[in-house]
C-alpha cells in the first residue's frame, strides 16, 4: 500500500510524493523538509516522486562512465555512497512534467526512514531548484529576515552563524523568517519563503542546549518531536512574500574580533552573481548524508551535460548566473566579515541594515 | 627525503618532495610513476619551477584566514582543508605566490595512491592553462604530421582505438592514451604509462610486455580473482620503454573524435555525426571537469570569496584557451558507439568514411 502527499510552493511549483508504507507509522509522518508546503490533494503536479522498487526504461541510452544512462530528457543510474545504495530514474529531467522513481537500500537501521529522506535530500531538492530556474526563479543559499514587507538576504557558506541568527530571530516578535537555508528569489527583488529546517530549529531551541545534535537520545527525541508536532503552526514565524533591496555576503574570519563595529563594503553585481553561483555549486557538491563527500546531483548534472552539452541542463550554471544578474540588477550588495565566535549583536546589525534604506552603508 | 624534478616539454616544470618510500609503494608502484618520462636528470632552478608538491607529516595552517563550512581555511592565494574519498584521507594546503604554487599534502596510506590522479594531474592542467596551453582527456595517433584525437570518458575505448591503429601496420604513430597537450592547432604528445588490466589488453600490448611485466600482470589478475575484485592493481606499460619505435612527435590537428558509448546494442554500426567546434569545446571541458573532483571543488569554495582570482576563473580560462588553440578549419565528430560493437568494425567504419 502506498500513501501520497501533496506540496505546493507558493504556486510556483507543485509536487507529489508517493511512497510505500513502512511498518513504523510515526516515521512515515516525519516530514523532513517540505512540511511547510504540504497541502490538500491536487492533480496537476510539476514533479511526481515515487519511492519504492521500479523497473527502469533505460534502453537506447548514452552510457557515461559505465554508470549514467542518459537520453534526451531522461536520466537513470545506480549509485552508492558508503553503506547506502540507490537507484534513480528521472523522466522529464529537462522539461515538461518530471517523474522521479527512487529506490534505496542501506544495511543500517536508518533504512527505516532513509528512503524518503534520501530521495528528498539528494534528488528532489536540487530538482526543484532546476525546475524553478526554468520558470525564472533562482534558489540561492542563504538566510532571509523580514520586517513587515521588507527583507534582507544573507548569503553565506556554512559556519557564518546562520543558525544562531535564526534562533535569535525566532525569539523576537517583530522579525520573521523568509528562509533558513535556501531562498527563492524572482524578478523585481521579490523573495518567497522557503523554510526547510524550521521545525528542526524550533526543536533545538526547545530541547537542546547546544547547536549540535550529537547523542542518540537527542536524535530519538528529535524524531518524536518532528512526527508529533506536524500540525504545529509554523506560519507565524514566516513571511511568505516580501521585497528585498539589500543582499549581504557574510563570512567568518578568524582574526575578526570586533563584535560591535561591523564594517561592510559594497561589491559589484557581476562579482555577486559569481559568488552566489559558487555557493550554489558547493551546496550541490558538499555533504548531504553526513558521511557523504559529495551530493551526487552535481555529478548527475555533469553527466547529462557531457551527454548533451548544448541542452538546457548543459547550460544550467550559465543560466543560473545570468538569471541572477537580471533579478539582482537593482539590489544593493554588501560584504561583511564576522568574528569566529557568535557576536550577540549580529541580528541587530542585520535589522539595522534592513531598515536603513536611505542611508547607504560604508 | 627525496627531491625529484620534472620537466614536461619545457612548458611545465615542477618538483616533488617526498618522504621515505613506503611498503605500499613497493607493492602497488611509485605514486609518481605517472610522470616518470618527464623526470629531469638535472636539478632545475627554483625560479623556473611552476609548482612544488610536498608530501609532509603535518601542515602548519596559516592564522587569521576566512573559515567556510567550518573546514575550509581560505585567504587570498591560500586554501587549506581536510578531505576524504572512501578510506583515503588527506589534508592539503595550497599557497600561491607570484603565480607559483606550493602544495603540501598530508595523505594517509590510501590517499598516497591517489596523489597524482587527484592532485598533481590537475595542478599540471592548471599551470598549462595559465600558460595559454590546452590539455584534453584524449588519446591520439599521428600520420604524416597530421594527428587524430580520440576523446572520451574512462573506459570508452580511447586507449583501445589508439593501440589498434598503431599496431595495424599503417604507419600510425602513438601520441598518448590519456592526455594530449594542445597549442595553436598543434597536438603535443604526453606519454604516461598505460594502465593495463585483463579487459583492455590487446595481443599487441601483451607482446610488448617484458618478462617480469608478464609475470606481475598474471599475479595481479590472480589477486583480483582471489579478493573477489577488491584488489584491482593495474600493470603499467610505458610506451617509451615498451614500444619506443612507434612514438610520434608534435603534429597538426586533423580530426577530433568524441566517443560516447551507448547501449543501443541492436545497431550494427556506430553513429558518426559531424559536430561544431563549440560543441567539441563543451565535450572536452565537461570531460575534464568530470575527471578532476577535488581541486575544482576547492576552487569553487575559494570562488565564494575571491571570484576574480585565476583559481576561480579556471574553467573559463580553460574554455577560452580551447577556443584559440583548436583549429577552425578541421572536422570534429561525435561517435555514438554501441558497446557491443568491436573495435575492428569501428575502425573499418571510420576508414570507410575516409575519416582517417
Amino acid at each position: 500500500m502506498s500513501i501520497g502527499k501533496y506540496y505546493n510552493i507558493h504556486n510556483l511549483i507543485k509536487f507529489k510524493i508517493v511512497s510505500e508504507r513502512t511498518c513504523i507509522r510515526p516515521l512515515e509522518d516525519i516530514n523532513y523538509f517540505f512540511s511547510y508546503f504540504e497541502t490538500e490533494e491536487f492533480t496537476n503536479e510539476d514533479i511526481l516522486l515515487r519511492i519504492g522498487p521500479f523497473s527502469p526504461v533505460n534502453n537506447n541510452c548514452k552510457v557515461i562512465d559505465h554508470k549514467y544512462y542518459i537520453k534526451e530528457n531522461y536520466f537513470y543510474c545506480k549509485d552508492q555512497e558508503e553503506h547506502v545504495t540507490w537507484e534513480v530514474e528521472i523522466h522529464g529531467f529537462e522539461h515538461g512534467k518530471t517523474i522521479i522513481n527512487f529506490h534505496s537500500h542501506s544495511r543500517r537501521v536508518e533504512q527505516l526512514f532513509l528512503p524518503e529522506y534520501l530521495a528528498q535530500n539528494i534528488i528532489l531538492r536540487p530538482l526543484i531548484e532546476l525546475k524553478l530556474l526554468e520558470k525564472g526563479y533562482v534558489v540561492i543559499h542563504g538566510l532571509g529576515l523580514a520586517r513587515g514587507k521588507n527583507s534582507i538576504l544573507i548569503a553565506a557558506r556554512g559556519g557564518a552563524h546562520k543558525t544562531r541568527t535564526i534562533m535569535d530571530a525566532l525569539k523576537s516578535s517583530e522579525i520573521k523568517l523568509v528562509g533558513d537555508d535556501r531562498l527563492i528569489i524572482g524578478k523585481g527583488g521579490t523573495v518567497y519563503s522557503y523554510p526547510l529546517f524550521l521545525r528542526l530549529v524550533l526543536f533545538r531551541m526547545e530541547h537542546l542546549q547546544s547547536e549540535k545534535i550529537s547523542i542518540i537520545r537527542d536524535r530519538l527525541s528529535m524524531i518524536r518531536y518532528l512526527s508529533q508536532n506536524k500540525e504545529m503552526d509554523t506560519k507565524r514565524y514566516v513571511t511568505d512574500r516580501s521585497d528585498f533591496t539589500k543582499l549581504v555576503f557574510v563570512q567568518r574570519k578568524e582574526d575578526c574580533i570586533s563584535c560591535n563595529e561591523y564594517i561592510s563594503k559594497s561589491i559589484p553585481l557581476a562579482e555577486c552573481c559569481d559568488r552566489l553561483t559558487s555557493s550554489s555549486k558547493m551546496e550541490m557538491f558538499s555533504s548531504g548524508l553526513k558521511s557523504m563527500g559529495f551530493v551526487p546531483f552535481y555529478k548527475y548534472i555533469q553527466a547529462y551535460s557531457y551527454a548533451f552539452p548544448m541542452s538546457q541542463i548543459g547550460n544550467y550554471w550559465e543560466r543560473y548566473s545570468t538569471t541572477l544578474q537580471t533579478i539582482l540588477a537593482d539590489v544593493s550588495i554588501y560584504d561583511l566579515s564576522v568574528p569566529k565566535d557568535y557576536p550577540p549583536t549580529l541580528l541587530d546589525y542585520y535589522v539595522e541594515m534592513m531598515e536603513d534604506f536611505e542611508k547607504p552603508l560604508e | 627525503m627525496a627531491e625529484m624534478y620534472y620537466n614536461i616539454c619545457d612548458v611545465v616544470k615542477f618538483k616533488i618532495i617526498d618522504k621515505q618510500k613506503t611498503l605500499v609503494d613497493r607493492i602497488v608502484g611509485d605514486p609518481f610513476q605517472e610522470y616518470e618520462n618527464y623526470l629531469s636528470e638535472s636539478i632545475l632552478d627554483d625560479t623556473d619551477i611552476d609548482f612544488v608538491v610536498k608530501i609532509v607529516d603535518r601542515i602548519e595552517r596559516r592564522d587569521n584566514t576566512y573559515i567556510l563550512d567550518d573546514k575550509y581555511y581560505i585567504d587570498e592565494g591560500y586554501i587549506c582543508t581536510k578531505d576524504f574519498y572512501k578510506i583515503a584521507k588527506w589534508e592539503i594546503e595550497v599557497i600561491k605566490t607570484g603565480g607559483k604554487l606550493t602544495v603540501s599534502i598530508v595523505p594517509n596510506m590510501a590517499a598516497r595512491l591517489f596523489i597524482s590522479g587527484f592532485f598533481i594531474d590537475f595542478i599540471i592542467q592548471y599551470v598549462l592553462t595559465q600558460k595559454d596551453y590546452s590539455i584534453v582527456h584524449s588519446s591520439a595517433v599521428s600520420k604524416n604530421g597530421q594527428s587524430y584525437l580520440f576523446s572520451g570518458r574512462g573506459g570508452s575505448g580511447k586507449t583501445s582505438i589508439a593501440i589498434r591503429l598503431i599496431s595495424s601496420n599503417r604507419d600510425f604513430k602513438f601520441m598518448g592514451d590519456d592526455f594530449i597537450i594542445i597549442k595553436d592547432g598543434q597536438s603535443i604528445p604526453y606519454f604516461t604509462p598505460l594502465n593495463l588490466f585483463s579487459y583492455n589488453i590487446s595481443p599487441f600490448l601483451a607482446g610488448k610486455f617484458k618478462a617480469n611485466q608478464k609475470f606481475t600482470f598474471s599475479l595481479k589478475k590472480l589477486l583480483y580473482r582471489l579478493t573477489l575484485g577488491y584488489a584491482k592493481f593495474f600493470t603499467k606499460l610505458n610506451p617509451k620503454h615498451n614500444f619506443p619505435e612507434l612514438l610520434s612527435i608534435d603534429a597538426e590537428i586533423s580530426r577530433i573524435f568524441i566517443i560516447i558509448p551507448t547501449n543501443q546494442n541492436d545497431l550494427v554500426e556506430a553513429k558518426i555525426t559531424r559536430i561544431s567546434k563549440s560543441e567539441v569545446i563543451e565535450y572536452l571541458t565537461n570531460n575534464l571537469k568530470m575527471d578532476s573532483r577535488y581541486f575544482p571543488k576547492y576552487f569553487i569554495q575559494y570562488g565564494f570569496l575571491f571570484p576574480n582570482d585565476a583559481f576561480s576563473k579556471f574553467w573559463r580560462d580553460y574554455k577560452d584557451n580551447l577556443t584559440s588553440n583548436l583549429p577552425s578549419g578541421v572536422d570534429y565528430y561525435s561517435i555514438e558507439l554501441p558497446m557491443s560493437l568491436s573495435w575492428t568494425r569501428l575502425i573499418d567504419q571510420i576508414e570507410r568514411g575516409v575519416l582517417l
